[in-house]
């Protein structure tokens, strides 16, 4: 009775062996097992809106976003001359916004706001106000959801160039770095507002809800669960010889 | 001295650094000079087409003429556009252009008249007529813009007749479409180019000298790089300061130097005469001179012994200045002699070839029947004849259209080809020689 009682003990301790490998992890499993299931997304989309500005006010508010399910919401604003910007949810205005500081030194400006847990409802709404702006903002928002741990601002990093319809040669934001799983959101503005839109190099989704042409071109990209360093670069192809600024930022 | 020839060099390359829209792939283009570009004035449109050829060499450049004679811009739109320009377009692999000049057919005595016909032609890639409606023929991802060049004076007394109005719709066209601005009838006017009768030839077609000046303003207007290369030579310390062009194994001798040099690009030729060739484009430059620097091909030395030096090319002499204007640059923009000028010109000849026409006369070479200078190959005449075949007579359109054509468009490459090929840069010997000095071999040229 003992020996049953030993051998079924290291049964049971031989059934939940495990092989302890050097240097890691290794994804895929043990040949004659089932592989381990994909790692759940860190980031994940909930919902998108953008719309073109028009005219000269210098305000811009987003079509309703919903944030049910998200606790992060971050949008994206042009503007020519004027600033500095400042990024309001007018819906629930006690949300906190936060701006990158990435390109308002000179025109075409382009920067980011962004609301980490933002209060759910299917109505949200998001504002941008440049003082003495010359232009109204085209503006995009987008929300997602992180599946552990607070959204906070990673990096940011920010560059620019001319480019025209016979010259899109890729104008590179700049290097952000990951810190784990990050969401990289990065965007181009070019002063010459024509209906042509810009590509984006490496794994970005760029936003659907645009191209945006007031005044300036406007397109933007996500990349979610970024684990290595990014390096976006834009090739946007205006008819004429457009300034152009490219921005990218991330958060882990 | 050499503190303020190092001050005008450095103004020549700021100058060279002022923003210009640099071009970094492949042209793709229709070009649409109907009434002045089209046979027996294959004058400034040609010039403009060997721009891209002579400028980027780097690419094999596409670039057809879809103008016509007497044709206004909404027949061009109605009979031409699907007809002469799908084709081209669908096959492009770079950028597309589509540079319209707007014209005096048509009877267009108001804003709206030119600019309604302008945003017809702008329909396209996503609409095109196809002979009884305005129909997408499926070639809406074609990457394509549109650019509207103006509209000349008008062979009158003020130069307006008409044309004030529909370049002033081009202008307004160029606002609508954010393409740059192209106020071609004032850049023509006020300066005296095409302002004398002499100017042109009968039913206003422009002369060479203002037909030249369309060309060269357009790209001026366009906003394209204008500053070629530069290239000075310090005699003291044979050594060159290089601006899209090299220079290797400086040496003097005597009163003497020698590089080999290798440019980029070189800018486009025009009309000379030189006993076969009767066109003569050079009063340009006489009427309106500053249009002799609207282009910066320099070369330049400096520290060079007091007097005279000849400037030769691969032994043809080519520049002769004082070390003074050595030393200020010479701008061979102007320049018509020796071998980088007969280059200019093998590639402006191909231009022509391309559309058919004898490169003295500038009237057709030949019919429909037989094909163009190079022995078999269609050019542009052959391509119209069998655009009308297939368009007009066989009633293809669509996809139909373009694949029956892609064997003209084959062809019409070759002679871009052919052009590409005339446009590229080999290595040359330059030397610069003091008159009346007695070098031994092999610098004495």
């Amino acid at each position: 009775m003992i020996r049953i009682f030993i051998l079924s003990i290291l049964i049971c301790l031989n059934s939940n062996s495990q092989i302890i490998l050097r240097g890691g992890s290794v994804r895929g499993g043990i040949i004659g097992q089932a592989p381990p299931p994909a790692p759940s997304a860190t980031w994940t989309l909930i919902a998108h809106v953008g719309v073109q500005g028009s005219g000269s006010s210098g305000i811009i508010t987003s079509p309703s976003i919903n944030t049910v399910g998200a606790n992060f919401i971050a949008f994206v604003a042009d503007w020519s001359g004027g600033g500095p910007a400042t990024g309001t949810t007018p819906a629930f205005p006690s949300d906190t916004v936060q701006a990158s500081t990435t390109w308002t030194a000179s025109n075409p400006k382009v920067q980011v706001f962004y609301v980490v847990n933002p209060t759910q409802s299917a109505s949200y709404t998001c504002r941008v106000t440049v003082s003495g702006s010359s232009s109204t903002p085209n503006i995009y928002a987008y929300s997602f959801n992180k599946s552990s741990g607070t959204p906070a601002l990673d990096n940011e990093a920010a560059g620019g160039g001319s480019a025209n319809w016979g010259n899109d040669a890729p104008l590179s934001t700049g290097t952000v770095t990951v810190a784990g799983t990050d969401l990289v959101l990065t965007a181009a503005v070019w002063d010459v507002p024509t209906t042509t839109d810009a590509t984006v190099s490496g794994g970005f989704t760029k936003f659907t809800d645009g191209p945006f042409y007031n005044v300036y071109g406007l397109q933007g990209a996500y990349l979610l669960d970024a684990i290595t360093s990014q390096t976006p670069a834009w090739s946007p192809s205006p008819t004429s010889n457009a300034d152009v600024h490219v921005i990218a930022i991330s958060f882990k | 001295m050499r503190v303020i020839c190092g001050i005008i060099f450095a103004l020549f390359i700021s100058f060279y650094a002022m923003a210009q829209t640099v071009i970094n792939k492949e042209v793709d283009g229709t070009i649409n000079w109907s009434s002045y570009g089209t046979t027996a004035y294959v004058l400034g449109g040609a010039e403009f087409e060997a721009y891209f050829h002579c400028m980027l060499p780097q690419f094999t450049n596409h670039i057809i003429n879809w103008g016509r004679g007497g044709s206004s811009w909404d027949a061009d739109f109605q009979s031409q556009e699907e007809k002469w320009c799908l084709p081209w377009w669908s096959a492009g692999l770079g950028s597309n252009y589509n540079w319209v000049l707007a014209n005096d057919n048509g009877g267009y005595s108001t804003t709206n008249q030119t600019f309604n016909a302008g945003t017809n032609i702008a329909l396209a890639p996503a609409f095109f007529y196809n002979g009884t409606a305005i129909t997408n023929e499926g070639y809406g991802s074609i990457r394509l813009a549109h650019y509207f060049m103006g509209r000349i004076p008008a062979n009158t007394a003020g130069g307006d007749g008409g044309s004030v109005v529909g370049n002033t719709a081009s202008i307004q066209l160029n606002q609508f479409y954010n393409t740059p601005q192209i106020d071609l009838w004032h850049l023509l006017y006020p300066n005296g180019l095409l302002t004398v009768n002499s100017d042109f030839y009968s039913g206003g077609h422009p002369g060479a000298p203002g037909s030249l000046g369309m060309g060269l303003l357009q790209i001026i207007a366009l906003g394209y790089e204008t500053n070629v290369s530069s290239l000075l030579f310090n005699y003291a310390t044979q050594t060159a300061t290089t601006n899209h062009c090299t220079a290797s194994s400086i040496s003097t001798s005597g009163l003497s130097l020698t590089s080999t040099i290798h440019f980029d690009r070189m800018p486009p030729a025009w009309d000379v005469p030189n006993g076969t060739v009767t066109n003569d484009a050079r009063n340009a430059f006489v009427e309106y001179p500053a249009l002799g620097n609207s282009f910066n091909w320099i070369i330049a030395a400096t520290n060079l012994p007091s007097g005279t030096w000849d400037c030769y090319i691969d032994g043809t002499l080519t520049d002769s200045g004082t070390s003074s204007q050595w030393a200020l640059g010479r701008n061979w923009f102007t320049n018509y002699n020796g071998q980088l000028w007969s280059q200019r010109v093998a590639v402006l000849d191909w231009v022509r070839h391309t559309y058919g026409v004898n490169t003295v006369t500038l009237e057709n070479a030949h019919n429909a029947g037989s094909t163009g200078f190079i022995p078999g190959v269609g050019d542009l005449i052959n391509y119209q004849s069998i655009a009308s075949g297939n368009y007009d007579s066989s009633g293809l359109r669509g996809s139909a259209y373009v694949a029956s054509m892609a064997t003209p468009v084959s062809n019409m490459y070759q002679y871009n080809q052919a052009a590409h090929d005339a446009a590229q840069q080999t290595n040359h010997t330059i030397l610069f020689f003091k008159q009346g000095a007695y070098s031994a071999a092999p610098f004495r040229p």
